[in-house]
């Protein structure tokens, strides 16, 4: 055991070196995950004005829910309020690249989808975007995950992933858990 | 400090050492799995 001056030096040193090599380390899997895996922290900063979330622009009624646009892109708009998500089951085809956009007319809300990295804030005044691929099918869990008032453990939202030959949208380009 | 005994030394090792590896079970077999996301 280190007695002297330079044997605790080796000691702190030998220490040092452990603690910053597992720090690297875990900084390679982070950078690894982020730009080979493509896994990271959705930032997306746009503002939407919340008094008039429900009347005008992107997320009134009729914009909610999954729409395949021109170009193909998948994209379900949603909005999170109190204390419910409109809309309630929406559907996303698997093994695609899409996107979710959240809005929300009240308080700060949080989304995540279960089995899956989509974990995102939806707070008043931004759209919240998140880009993902779903690769298992069948129904996901979205609950509500940050506190939003008395009724938040009842606010939870439907995921319902098909394959890919299931994913028809209809002639406005709408895919809607509702049957035919 | 001038007497430590090796059993703490291992025993902080150990720790670290399983925390680590926990962290990486993690990563690997639950994080990188549940797919891409940005």
């Amino acid at each position: 055991m280190p007695e002297t001056e330079e044997g605790i030096l080796f000691s702190e040193f030998r220490w040092a070196i452990i603690a910053v090599g597992m720090v690297s380390v875990i900084m390679i899997a982070l950078i690894y995950a982020g730009l080979v895996q493509h896994i990271n922290p959705p930032s997306n900063i746009e503002t939407v004005d919340p008094n008039t979330l429900h009347l005008t622009g992107e997320f009134t009624e009729a914009n909610l829910g999954t729409f395949v646009e021109g170009t193909g892109q998948v994209t379900t708009r949603i909005v999170a309020t109190q204390f419910t998500f409109q809309p309630q089951c929406f559907v996303v085809p698997a093994n695609r690249p899409m996107t979710l956009r959240f809005a929300s007319p009240d308080v700060v809300h949080g989304i995540l989808i279960t089995g899956t990295n989509v974990n995102t804030m939806v707070v008043p005044g931004y759209v919240s975007q998140v880009h993902t691929v779903f690769t298992k099918t069948g129904d996901l869990l979205m609950p509500c995950h940050e506190y939003c008032g008395l009724g938040h453990s009842q606010m939870w939202a439907t995921v319902r992933v098909v394959p890919e030959d299931e994913f028809k949208p209809n002639a406005a380009g709408m895919v809607s858990c509702a049957p035919g | 400090m001038r007497e430590v005994p090796r059993g703490a030394l291992a025993l902080a090792g150990l720790t670290v050492g399983l925390l680590l590896l926990a962290w990486f079970l993690i990563f690997v077999f639950v994080f990188l799995p549940r797919g891409m996301v940005g």
